[in-house]
């Protein structure tokens, strides 16, 4: 249950941190966001 | 990103010189508590994407100023500022361009010093720079309404200012059409405008589609609101019918002074004299009074048959993409002029698409 509650969407960053890693990944998109997420 | 930011409103911009500082001012110094004191500009960010469609395209310098004017004014916003040069073949890509705004929002999320639950929190409202007026209570609203942690994306309403709609009666009819539409074939989720959404969903539907040229809010809202469905948790996009933004209507004005017609305005989206078009509609709107609206615009039988069977051409065609019977199209058609008594009309089916029409013999 406890388990259960950690893994939440509510409350996790599983899917931000999988997201981020898709994007890492990918070398002009990574230049792109990065690049921009640097300006901002 | 600041450690106590509860929002980040993303705004692509290009050319919108004349509209922006409108628009800043609506997402900053026009933002207020329920007892009507400012709200804390450490709450929330504003992100600025200055995106060039094409390598060959002008900088504009005019809006760089517009911004660094309105951060000289208020200092005490958080505004941040990135420019973009994209190398489009033909039209803009606007899913791209709200994919990588977003995305670096994430990316800059999941890197400040602050809780997990708070960066799973993190609450995304990707905008235009085209905005007339905002509820001033939008941003605090918005905290209040996403403190409910099964809440992933809300979405208020979209308006058109109500100064034109008055003297304008055939915008009126076709965008409360468009509005009825989008509603009975994609349910309210979907209706067009800005809506907000948590970081944690945005990533969890994989972002913004970027090969969407159009509609690619539509699209995300969409994903989201499935991604609400099936989940487990009881997660919720919830919709509401306060007034939450009204838009500038220069696009729906151009498309009917030009005989576009409504159904058609996003048809030529992103070329150049389209755009140059639109833009020239920025502020000249206002000008517009019943006494001088051109026949073509007049709410008359004629005007609104070939309106309404641009939108008929359109779902149609949407129809037969997804296999969904053509009646269904007649009987949402059908609804909606019984829901505005127009009892004196006639459908015309061809095999031809382009001859497809509704013919309103008579407004009452």
């Amino acid at each position: 249950m406890l388990i259960m509650q950690a893994l939440s969407p509510k409350t996790s960053l599983l899917e931000q941190e999988k997201y981020r890693e898709s994007i890492l990944q990918d070398e002009t998109r990574m230049d792109r966001v990065c690049g921009i997420a640097e300006s901002l | 990103m600041n450690p106590s930011c509860r929002i980040a409103v993303c705004i692509p911009a290009y050319r919108e010189s004349s509209l922006l500082r409108n628009t800043l001012e609506n997402y900053t110094i026009h933002q207020v508590t329920s007892d009507r004191k400012p709200l804390d500009p450490e709450l929330f960010e504003i992100n600025i994407l200055i995106n060039s469609p094409h390598r060959n395209s002008v900088r504009d310098i005019v809006m760089l100023e517009v911004i660094e004017e309105f951060c000289a004014d208020y200092p005490q916003y958080h505004i941040n500022v990135a420019e973009v040069v994209y190398d489009f073949p033909d039209k803009a890509v606007m899913g791209l361009i709200f994919k990588d705004i977003a995305d670096a929002v994430i990316h800059r999320n999941l890197s400040r010093d602050v809780t997990d639950e708070e960066k799973s929190r993190l609450i995304l409202r990707t905008a235009g720079a085209d905005v007339e007026a905002l509820n001033p209570l939008l941003l605090s609203r918005t905290l209040g309404i996403f403190a409910d942690t099964t809440i992933v994306a809300h979405r208020g309403e979209t308006r058109l200012p109500p100064q034109l709609l008055e003297s304008f009666p055939l915008l009126h009819v076709m965008q409360t059409f468009a509005v009825y539409l989008l509603r009975q074939f994609k349910g309210n989720q979907t209706t067009n405008g800005p809506f907000s959404y948590t970081a944690e969903a945005y990533a969890a539907v994989d972002g913004f589609d970027p090969n969407m040229k159009i509609s690619e809010e539509v699209d995300l809202a969409n994903r989201i609101f499935m991604y609400s469905r099936e989940s487990e948790e009881d997660l919720i996009f919830f919709c509401d019918d306060v007034k939450d933004v009204i838009n500038n209507p220069r696009r729906q004005v151009h498309a009917l002074f030009g005989g576009i017609g409504m159904a058609g305005r996003y048809r030529d989206f992103g070329t150049l004299q389209n755009e140059e078009k639109v833009h020239n509609m920025s502020l000249s709107w206002r000008d517009i009074c019943s006494e001088l609206l051109p026949d073509s615009c007049l709410l008359t039988p004629e005007n609104l048959s070939r309106e309404v069977s641009g939108y008929y051409r359109t779902y149609l065609r949407i129809a037969v993409g997804k296999k969904i019977p053509l009646e269904t199209i007649d009987v949402i058609f059908g609804r909606w002029f019984e829901l505005c008594r127009i009892t004196e009309y006639s459908t015309h089916r061809s095999s031809f698409m382009c001859d497809n029409h509704i013919e309103i013999h008579h407004i009452d």
